[in-house]
Parts: structure tokens; C-alpha cells; sequence
């Protein structure tokens, strides 16, 4: 993976912050003049009120001094506050509508296959904090160190040169301070780096169990089982990990601290020795005594800024870059090469060639060399033991991946000619873990907000919910869930089955996809489900996938699944003749109901 | 009305902090010397520096000792209260996590329908939008150590500050101003003029503080609506739908209207605010300017030396500064109070399900007799009856099958069996003796469930298996063995220590089915005298089923076992079938006598029997 430097992340960063404020630049300007101003003034104003007392001006000129100088104050203070806030909004608002906006966009709208797996889950989850979490640095912390690492870098120079003019061995403290806080911090630093895996280990371990304990869906099985003891356990070595942790962190701390007080002290010890001994001699008087200390003391807290926000902003890099990253990862879905769903004939002929397919890292291809054609219209049961390839081929087959050698044509049309969404409007699906937006009924039936509510109604009925959703008071504009709307309703799994499956016959797609659409049903409903599946497929091409053997007889032909090949083919009768792997399979599901006829009503183990 | 609400805010505090003494007796000590370090740091300078001045002035005998002393104590001040507010940090950081695990204890302990009832959970949600917008009990130990530090800088700078009160000697020929200056009357006047302004800045707090707490009412509804928005697009189970329909239009299209507004909300508030944030910082520089008049009038009349000028400065200045942010303080504290004292209310609730204790009788034969008797019940703020009159007897020692259509009220029957609810009517027996007499911990001892939505959790495989973190590995082999699942285990490299899922290192996803398995491998481990398996074999595939359903009787031998499932199959290898329906057992007996009725049952076996 690419990896950016911290100044080529902020100028990324700035380039899109201009574009899409072109105030910005000002701002940070004037918020740096002001604050840089302000130390100024107050290192000033003691020295001017004795210079005012000690060289006498009388009462009139003291007062304009103050007065003056307090007025000044006053407007760089209100400068300062005023502008912090603008500029924290405008970066607030910038990582909603900029940063927020396009990651969202890009999750939506990129590739399947990069998104899904662990990898790609894992890069997403790093960006989303990033852009989603201040505290975690990420777009606000980038955007937050600019101003000051500006303003303590032009303040050091300022600053630097009058206390050169004053006496150069106190830069030479200052900068063993600095260097010797450097070498501290980096210890502390290097703790943090080292542990930081572990420390976010950790965490994630802490909130896990806090988020379980919680959480009602875990009651019964924690109460049953009187998982307590364990679970608070836990939390405690989770704790005492880190409690651990913490006082090495502080120890180390602690070090860099006294260094830190040991250079101030050696400081104050040089200037006041400087500045007595120039007093004495009369080089200089109580107002410019006050007001070099003023400008020492500035000087000092510059330095320690400046080399925190370097520090942290070099820290902050490291995680920003994962949503730098994400942005900039090719993840295009296929765009094709202009071939249109509404050529396809209905229903299509399905081929594959050859067709392999492995996940990232793992040993064996998922799919092997698999080669099937459906004609037009067929309907195939695919049929095999859990991990035999059946949900990658329908991932294959509806287009969310591609093979990754051989190829798919659908009515002789290779897939990876369509452009993924136009390939989208061929196929239908309904899978076994239904996934719905907390909106609308009808806007998830027909998957946008402007629909044609007959229609809808229609596909309901089809689907055996319409007297539901009719029972419901707001109808078709009843929301899913409360996450999105107070009066929302929560559907039954049967429910949420069929809604799915109104869905897909909504879509009127020509190739229908249906894996495992029934696990949830009691047996009246499923074989309800099973009679509707066989009537609404009749004009498609079908893929059906179940665990209930039975259920499969609608379809023309059985395939079976064993490591990604297929094994047998045949219809269901045929495959039973056979008396290989699918009529092993059936007959150990059959036997429990098949036995019934039998007179003795044992069973066998086969 | 104000004297009350002081009563609760004191009391609210009190409560806090006794609840994070419990758990860290050391945080609060820390925290007081930390407090008193920090505050004394700042008045070295601000005495010594006046000092030196006027030493200087004087002709500058003895200053580079004076100098010599500031240095000691700013390096011992500054160093020790610096390096004490980490351990302090670490103090209290160290209390709000154990009383977070308090909370978790709470959580796990607590009356399961306690658990489930909206507004005692609603009570931890609360408590967390707070932590997330205010703080948690940490933030709120360091911002009263905080506010104790600005009260002792309220004390050291009046210290300072009644210097300003002793009356000089008046130098010749002082005119009648001067004398004036010099009464402590003056100096009374001036110090009461300098902190007018930061005490006129308390409304402007106090409406500050209002636009946050009106900023996160408001904000709710919509943080919530942006994390849902947020998830969706970041969830890939859905992205696979969303996708292949097409939906990302319709998703952006709610997205971007919802956005505007939500956006606004906050750009509004976050303006007010900062026009009132900007005003309160000018307003209170006013204290500067009067202390710079006053002392500096008193210096120029020859009352008080030009280094006791920038000490009075100073002292004022950080008077002003204490009290300003003493001010500010309170607001926050008393927010983070409102949120906190939701946990200690939520720690005080008390169980009602540990009112019963009588012993369960230990018996080797399994001889345990559990008994329905008229029981009716309904889920609280429910109307309709989940079970209604239900009568039955679990068959002793024998295998029964629970059958019906969804919603029939079988899985609420088992919840009832297991005290996770207590019926609304009617009463369950053991032995003759109603349930809720026994000790809770007791009578769960009885039973090994495995629930259609069990959970299992990302920790240790071993310790899954066991519910606890030290158990006997070869009793865990051997459960593993009977549920069909050590094969699998021994494969993987560190065996029982192998964690699970992805919250842990280097954790095993485990399929549908090596979930439900190693779920009973859990159950096997309880070894209690009721079985309770509710569905589970709906992620299994044929093969994995049949397995299970060979096991059953093995694994249940001598145990009273109940079975349900959809799965009609099941019905052979039980003794006895009870058939739900609306609530009710409609029919009992056995498989053939059942089947050979024109029921409900008939019509279930056919509809699946049909295929085979």
C-alpha cells in the first residue's frame, strides 16, 4: 500500500479545504496574526506601565498607555475567538461535507469486491474513524495543526532574533531543551508506537465486553449460563493490562517532565543573571527587564508548541493516510464496453466457461474451473454441503465479482462487456440474509423514492404480503425499523422474506437468484413460500439454492456443488438413480419422513 | 425552587463521587494535591518576580538569591504538580473504568426483563449521549479537581491582594486623592469593580452552557439519523442489495436533504455561541484594565513599590481568571452530573428476581418434575396474550418435541421455563413448589439452553465452551467431541486457547454451523438436567442436520430434553410432541398418535412430508 508523507497529505488536504472555502487562506492569516499579536501585548503592557511609573510621564500619560494598549488587547482577543470559531465550524462542516460526504459516496459506489472483504472492511472502518472521529485526529487534527505549526514557526523567528539581540547563550538553552525534550518525548513516543497495537487491542476488547453486557440480545444465554464472573474477569484483565500500560507510559513521562523543568530553571538562571548584571550596568531598565521576560517566557512556550504539533501531527499522519488511501484505491466497478441489458432476450441463456474464482489468501479457489450453461428459462436447484462454493457463484453470477479467469455470457453476451449497473437490471436476487433500508415499504420495493404504487401493491400481493402491509395505517409509507422514523414497525423474518421477494419481482429481472430464501419459515409458510417461487419463475432463468432437498423438485435440474465443481448434474429423479452425493444427501434429510410409511417406523443411519 | 435544585446538585456530587471512591479509595486524594500544587504554581512568579523588581529598583543587593529561590520552587512546583497530574489522570481514569465494569456487572446481573424494558436501558443510553457530549466520570473527578484548584487560586490571590489593604505611610505633602488612595476603602472598591467583571459574565456563561445542552437536544435526532445514514453506506451485507437494485440514488437523494438541515442546526448554534464565547473573553479583560488603574494610580502617588505593581496585576488577574472559570466550571460539572447520576440510579435498581431462596434439592437420578399450571402471559405494554392457559408436564427423563407456526408461543414458553420472565398468570412448578421460591442462580442451574439466537462471544474458544475463564479442558474435549465439533477444534493451531471471531487476535469465523455446534458443546459442559434446544439446526445443511439429530439422544440421555424446531423430521426421535398454536398447546402425544389425528399437526408434517 502507498503511504504518504504528512506535508503531502496536508497540501491534499488544504488543496480540497481552498476549493471548497476559498476564505479559508484569509482566515488562517488574520487568526495567526492576532495570536501571535496577543503574547506580544502582554509582555508589553507590564513593561509599559513601568516604563510609564519608573521614567515619569504623569498620571495623563500612564493612563493613554493603558488605555491604549488595553484597547488593543481587547480587539486581538475578540480577533482570536472570533476567528477560532469560524475556523473550527468551517472545519467541522468541511469533514461532514467533504471529507464525510466522499467517503460515503465511495463506499456506495465502489466495487464489491473491494469492499467485502476483511481487508477492505478493515481500511474502511480506519477511514470512517478518521473522518468521523475528531478525537482521533483524522481530517480535524491535519486541518488543526496547521495554524499553529504556521504561527509557531513565524513566532520563533520573530521572537528567536530578540533573544539573540539579548544574549545567545540563551538560545543555546532553549535549544538543549528542545532537543533533550525531543529525545524524551520520542521515548515516551516510542512506547506509545510500540505499545499502540496492543493498546488499541485493548480498547477494542474493553468496548467489546462493555457493548455485550449491555446488549438484551445476550441476556438470556448470559443469564442461563451465568457467563457474569467471566465477563467481569475479563474486563478486570483487560484493565490491569492497561493499568500496566499506564504507568509505564507515565514513568517514562515523568522523565521527560523533570528534563523539561531542569532547562526552564537553567534558563531563568542565565537570563536573570544576563539581564540583572545589563541592569546594573544600566544597558538597560526595569521596563525592558520586564519585557525581555515577557518575550523569554513567549519564546519558550513557541518552542514547545512547535515541536508537540510537529510531533502529533506526524502521529496523526499515520492514521489520516488510511483515508487518504481509501479515497485514492482504484475501485471502479467494471464499466464494460457499452453492451445494454435491454438487448439481452428474455429469458437469457447463462453460460459459464471455465469460470475460477479464489478469495484473497485463501488456499484453494472457491470456484474450479466451472463450466454450466443455462438455457433459457431453466431453472436450476443448486444443491451442496455448507462452503461448497454455492454463495460465491451467485456473487459470480449476479456480477457483485468477477471471475477470475474464464468468463460468464449471458444470452452470449460476455458479463464484463455490460457496465456493472447496467448488468445489475438483468438479475434479481433474494437472499437468506435479507437486508433492508429503514425506509419506506414502497421505497424498498421499488429501491428509489418516485414509484409506481399499483405496481408495488402488485408485487406485494405476489410476494403474500399485501394484507400486511394493508393492515399497517400509513400502508405502503410505512417506515422499516425506528432508526429513521419514531413510528416505524419492525417486520417478522417470514415478512421480511417476502418483502424481499417483492422486491425482486418488482424488479421484473430476467435472471432471478433465490439463495436460501426460506430458513426462517415454519412449514405452512414455507410451503406457501415454495409454490410462489415455482409460479413467479416460470418466464425466468432460475438459480435456487436450500438445504431442504425437497423443496428443489420444481426446478428442471439439480446441480451439486462439492469444492467449487460441480459433481452431479441431472434432474432430481435422475441424480436419486444415480445414488451418488445428492442422493446421499436427500436420502439422509428424507429418511425421517420417508421412514413413516414404513411399518416399524425406525430409522436407519445411512 | 433554586435551593432545592442546589440540594440535588450537591447530592447528585456527593453520590459521584462516593461512587468513584468505592472503586478507587486513592483517586479523590490525588486529586485534592494535585489541585493544591497547581494552583500555588503560578504565585511564585507572580510574589518573587515583584520582589526582584523592586530589589533592583533598590539598587539590586541580594537579588540573584531571591532569583536562586524562585528558580528552586518553580523547578519543584512545576515538575511535581505536573508529573503528579498524570498519576492523577491515571487515578482517575483507573475509578470510571471500574465503575464502568460496576455497570457491566449491573447489565449481566440484573432481571432479564429489566434488561429488556426500554426505559431502564433507555437510562445507560442517556448516561452514554452525555459521556459523549460532556464527559464521563473521569472528566467529571477532573473538573471538580479543577475547580477545586481555581477555588485555592481564589484564596492564595486574596492573600496576595490584601497587601493592596494595609494603608502606607503617607509621603509628604499627599494631597487629598492620595489620601484616598491610600484607605482600604479604595482597594475594597477596586477589587469589587475588578471581579464585577467576571460575575457579569455569568449570565453570558449560563447562556452558553443553555445553547450546548439546546444544541444537544436538538442534535439527537439527527446524530442518530447520520449514524444510521453513515452505516448504511458503510455496510456490506446491505451494499450487496443496494447495489444490485439500483438503490444508491434513492439513498444520496435522503442523504443530501437530510444533510442540509442537519449541517444548519449546528452552523446556527456554533455561531451564537461563538459571538457569546468572543464577548465574555472582552468583558472580562476589564478586570485587567481596573487593576492596572488602581495599582498603578497607588504607585505613581509613591504608596506602593513599582514591583508590588505587576504582583497586584498579577494577583488580580488571576483572581479574576479563578473565578471566570470557576464559573464555567460549574455549568459543565452540573451537566455532567445530569447524565452521570443515570448510572448510579441505574447501579441502585433493585433484582426482583432474587427474592426467592429456597435450595433446589441435588439429585443424581434427574428427578426434577416441572409442571405448567394454568400459566397465561403477555410481554409488558402488550395486549395480546403470547400464551394463554397453558397446562402441561414435561415428560420426566423423556424427549419432547414443540412444534407450531411462527409466533405460536413456543419460544415464549421456554423463556418462561427458564425465569427470564416470570408468568402474568398462573404458575410454574417444581417438584410442586412454585418456581419463583427457588434461589434464581439455583434453579438456572437446572437447565442447559440453546436459544435459536444464542450467542457466542468473542473470547477464548475453551472458555466459550465453559462460560468461564478457568475450566477443565478435558471435560470441554469431551463436550466438543459429543456436539461434533472436536475435529474441527483440534485442527486449529492453539486448540481451546484459539480465540473466536474477529475481536480476537489471529480469531476463527465460525460457519452457521460450528456456531450451533460449539453452542451445544456449551450446553453439554452445564451438564444440568434439562435440555432445552430451541431450532437448532436452520443454518445446517443436511448432512450437519442429520448429525445432530443422531447425537440428540446421546446427548440427553437420562435428561428430561425439549426440541424445537421447524423441522417437522424432529418429531421422530421424541417421546412426546406438543403442538402450539395462538398461544395454546392445541394437541399432545406421540408423533403416530398425533399424525393419525385431522389436526394442526398433520397439516405440518404434510406440508414438508411432501416432498420426500
Amino acid at each position: 500500500m502507498k503511504r504518504h508523507s504528512t506535508l503531502s497529505n496536508e497540501f491534499w488536504l488544504l488543496k480540497r479545504m481552498v476549493r471548497y472555502d476559498k476564505r479559508y487562506p484569509l482566515f488562517l492569516l488574520a487568526s495567526i496574526a492576532a495570536k501571535l499579536a496577543l503574547p506580544f501585548l502582554s509582555a508589553l503592557l507590564p513593561a509599559a506601565a513601568v516604563a510609564a511609573l519608573t521614567r515619569g510621564g504623569g498620571m495623563g500619560h500612564y493612563l493613554a498607555v493603558i488605555v491604549g494598549l488595553m484597547a488593543l488587547y481587547a480587539g486581538c482577543t475578540f480577533l482570536r475567538d472570533w476567528l477560532e470559531n469560524r475556523n473550527n465550524i468551517l472545519k467541522a462542516d468541511f469533514r461532514m461535507e467533504v471529507g464525510m460526504a466522499m467517503l460515503m459516496e465511495k463506499t456506495m459506489t465502489m466495487d464489491y469486491n473491494k469492499l467485502e472483504p476483511a481487508e477492505g472492511q478493515k481500511l474502511l472502518s480506519a477511514a470512517k474513524n478518521m473522518a468521523g472521529n475528531p478525537m482521533a485526529g483524522g481530517i480535524d487534527g491535519m486541518l488543526r495543526a496547521v495554524e499553529p505549526w504556521l504561527r509557531s514557526l513565524l513566532g520563533l523567528l520573530l521572537y528567536g532574533a530578540a533573544a539573540v539581540a539579548l544574549d545567545w547563550r540563551i538560545l543555546l538553552v532553549l535549544a538543549g531543551m528542545t532537543l533533550s525534550g525531543m529525545v524524551l518525548d520520542t521515548v515516551v513516543r516510542r512506547y506509545e508506537e510500540r505499545t499502540e497495537e496492543e493498546s488499541k487491542q485493548n480498547f477494542r476488547e474493553q468496548d467489546y465486553l462493555l457493548s455485550q453486557s449491555d446488549d438484551p440480545v445476550n441476556g438470556k444465554d448470559v443469564r442461563l449460563y451465568r457467563m457474569e464472573n467471566w465477563f467481569v474477569t475479563s474486563l478486570l484483565g483487560v484493565f490491569q493490562r492497561r493499568w500496566a500500560w499506564r504507568r509505564g507510559l507515565n514513568r517514562r513521562r515523568a522523565a521527560a517532565l523533570t528534563s523539561d523543568a531542569l532547562f526552564l530553571a537553567l534558563r531563568d538562571i542565565l537570563a536573570y543573571t544576563v539581564l540583572v548584571s545589563s541592569f546594573l550596568a544600566g544597558r538597560t531598565d526595569a521596563a525592558g527587564f520586564t519585557f525581555t521576560l515577557g518575550i523569554l517566557a513567549t519564546l519558550t512556550a513557541l518552542l514547545k508548541e512547535f515541536t508537540q504539533v510537529t510531533d502529533n501531527t506526524l502521529y496523526w499522519n499515520i492514521g489520516f493516510d488510511n483515508y487518504r488511501v481509501f479515497m485514492e484505491q482504484d475501485s471502479a466497478p467494471p464499466s464494460g464496453h457499452g453492451a445494454k441489458a435491454a438487448s439481452v432476450r428474455r429469458p437469457p441463456r447463462v453460460e459459464l466457461r471455465d469460470v475460477t474464482f479464489s478469495y484473497p489468501e485463501a488456499e484453494t479457489p472457491a470456484i474450479d474451473h466451472l463450466s454450466l450453461t443455462l438455457e433459457p428459462g431453466e431453472k436450476i436447484a443448486l444443491v451442496g454441503l455448507n462452503g461448497a462454493g454455492k454463495t460465491t457463484l451467485v456473487k459470480l453470477l449476479t456480477g457483485l465479482y468477477q471471475p477470475e479467469s474464464g468468463e460468464i455470457l449471458v444470452d452470449g453476451v460476455p458479463v464484463r462487456d455490460f457496465d456493472q449497473k447496467e448488468y445489475f437490471r438483468l438479475v434479481g436476487t433474494v437472499f437468506q440474509d435479507v437486508s433492508l433500508l429503514p425506509f419506506t415499504i414502497g421505497e424498498n420495493v421499488a429501491g428509489r423514492e418516485q414509484f409506481d404504487r399499483e405496481q408495488v401493491w402488485e408485487a406485494l400481493d405476489r410476494a403474500g404480503l399485501r394484507e400486511a402491509v394493508n393492515a399497517l395505517s400509513k400502508g405502503l409509507d410505512t417506515s422499516l425499523t425506528q432508526k429513521m422514523e419514531k413510528d416505524g414497525v419492525d417486520l417478522s423474518g417470514g415478512q421480511r422474506q417476502r418483502l424481499s421477494f417483492a422486491r425482486a419481482l418488482y424488479k421484473d429481472a430476467p435472471l432471478l437468484i433465490l439463495d436460501e430464501p426460506t430458513a426462517a419459515l415454519d412449514p405452512l409458510a414455507e410451503a406457501d413460500l415454495y409454490h410462489k417461487y415455482a409460479r413467479e419463475m416460470a418466464d425466468k432463468t432460475g438459480v435456487f439454492i436450500s438445504h431442504r432437498l425437497g423443496s428443489t423438485q420444481f426446478c428442471d435440474r439439480v446441480v451439486y456443488l462439492d469444492s467449487g465443481r460441480i459433481t452431479e448434474t441431472g434432474t432430481h429423479q435422475e441424480l436419486l438413480a444415480r445414488g451418488g452425493a445428492y442422493a446421499k444427501l436427500f436420502e439422509v434429510q428424507s429418511s425421517w419422513y420417508k421412514d413413516e410409511k414404513k411399518e416399524d417406523g425406525k430409522h436407519e443411519e445411512t | 425552587m433554586k435551593t432545592k435544585k442546589r440540594a440535588e446538585f450537591f447530592r447528585d456530587c456527593r453520590d459521584l463521587l462516593s461512587l468513584i471512591h468505592r472503586r478507587r479509595p486513592t483517586a479523590i486524594p490525588a486529586a485534592l494535591v494535585t489541585a493544591l500544587l497547581e494552583s500555588a504554581f503560578p504565585f511564585v512568579n507572580i510574589l518573587f518576580g515583584a520582589r526582584i523588581l523592586d530589589r533592583l529598583l533598590a539598587g539590586g543587593e541580594g537579588v540573584m538569591e531571591l532569583v536562586g529561590w524562585m528558580v528552586a520552587l518553580d523547578f519543584v512546583l512545576g515538575c511535581g504538580s505536573r508529573v503528579l497530574r498524570w498519576s492523577c489522570r491515571a487515578e482517575a481514569l483507573t475509578a470510571d473504568e471500574l465503575s464502568m465494569a460496576a455497570v457491566a456487572e449491573k447489565c449481566l446481573t440484573m432481571d432479564y426483563q429489566q434488561l429488556e424494558t426500554q426505559s431502564i436501558m433507555d437510562k445507560l443510553t442517556r448516561a452514554g449521549e452525555g459521556v459523549t457530549a460532556q464527559g464521563d466520570l473521569f472528566s467529571f473527578l477532573w473538573s471538580l479537581s479543577e475547580l477545586l484548584g481555581h477555588g485555592l487560586t481564589v484564596l492564595y490571590a486574596l492573600a496576595a491582594v490584601s497587601l493592596l489593604f494595609l494603608p502606607a505611610d503617607l509621603p509628604a505633602g499627599g494631597e487629598g486623592w492620595v489620601r484616598a488612595l491610600n484607605s482600604p476603602w479604595a482597594a475594597l472598591a477596586a477589587l469589587v469593580l475588578a471581579l464585577a467583571a467576571p460575575l457579569a459574565c455569568v449570565p453570558l456563561v449560563r447562556r452558553k452552557n443553555r445553547l450546548s445542552r439546546e444544541l444537544h437536544q436538538r442534535s439527537l435526532d439527527g446524530n442518530r439519523r447520520f449514524s444510521t445514514y453513515l452505516s448504511i453506506a458503510c455496510d456490506y451485507q446491505l451494499g450487496k442489495d443496494i447495489r444490485t437494485y439500483a438503490m444508491d440514488g434513492m439513498y444520496f437523494a435522503k442523504q443530501d436533504r437530510f444533510w442540509v438541515g442537519f449541517l444548519d442546526l449546528f452552523r446556527k448554534y456554533n455561531f451564537r455561541r461563538s459571538a457569546v464565547q468572543g464577548l465574555i473573553a472582552v468583558v472580562n479583560l476589564a478586570t485587567v484594565l481596573i487593576a492596572y488603574l488602581f495599582v498603578g494610580l497607588k504607585a505613581m502617588a509613591g504608596l506602593i513599590t513599582v514591583g508590588m505593581v505587576s504582583m497586584q496585576v498579577g494577583a488580580i488577574t488571576a483572581l479574576a481568571g479563578a473565578v471566570r472559570q470557576a464559573v464555567e466550571l460549574i455549568g459543565r460539572v452540573d451537566l455532567q452530573r445530569k447524565y452521570l447520576k443515570e448510572y448510579t440510579e441505574f447501579l441502585a435498581i433493585p433484582s426482583e428476581k432474587y427474592n426467592g431462596t429456597l435450595p433446589v434439592e441435588k439429585r443424581d437420578d434427574g428427578d426434577y418434575d416441572l409442571e405448567f399450571r394454568d400459566v397465561s402471559f403477555r410481554y409488558p405494554n402488550q395486549e395480546q396474550w403470547s400464551l394463554r392457559h397453558v397446562t402441561c408436564r414435561l415428560p420426566k427423563g423423556r424427549k419432547l418435541a414443540v412444534v407450531g407456526p411462527n409466533g405460536a408461543g413456543k419460544t415464549t414458553f421456554i423463556k418462561l421455563l427458564c425465569r427470564l420472565y416470570d408468568p402474568t398468570e398462573g404458575a410454574i412448578l417444581l417438584n410442586g413448589i412454585d418456581i419463583r421460591k427457588y434461589d434464581y442462580g439455583e434453579y438456572l442451574s437446572l437447565l442447559s439452553v440453546v436459544f435459536q439466537d444464542f450467542k457466542l462471544f468473542s473470547m477464548k474458544l475453551g472458555e466459550s465452551v465453559a462460560s468461564s475463564a478457568d475450566y477443565d479442558p478435558r471435560r470441554v474435549w469431551e463436550c466438543l467431541e459429543k456436539a461434533g465439533m472436536r475435529g474441527r477444534v483440534e485442527r486449529m493451531e492453539k486448540g481451546l486457547d484459539t480465540g473466536l471471531f474477529q475481536q480476537e487476535e489471529d480469531g476463527v469465523e465460525l460457519s452457521g454451523g460450528e456456531g450451533q455446534k460449539l453452542a451445544i458443546a456449551r450446553a453439554l459442559y452445564k451438564d444440568a438436567p434439562v435440555v432445552i434446544l430451541d431450532e437448532p439446526t436452520a443454518a445446517l445443511d443436511p448432512v450437519s442436520e442429520y448429525e445432530i439429530y443422531s447425537r440428540f439422544g446421546e446427548m440427553t440421555a437420562g435428561k428430561t430434553s425439549v426440541y424445537i424446531s421447524h423441522r417437522m423430521s424432529s418429531c421422530r426421535f421424541c417421546d412426546v410432541v406438543f403442538v402450539f398454536d395462538g398461544g395454546t398447546i392445541v394437541q399432545q402425544g406421540s408423533h403416530e398418535a398425533l399424525l393419525a389425528q385431522d389436526g394442526l399437526y398433520s397439516r405440518l408434517w404434510q406440508a414438508q412430508a411432501q416432498y420426500y
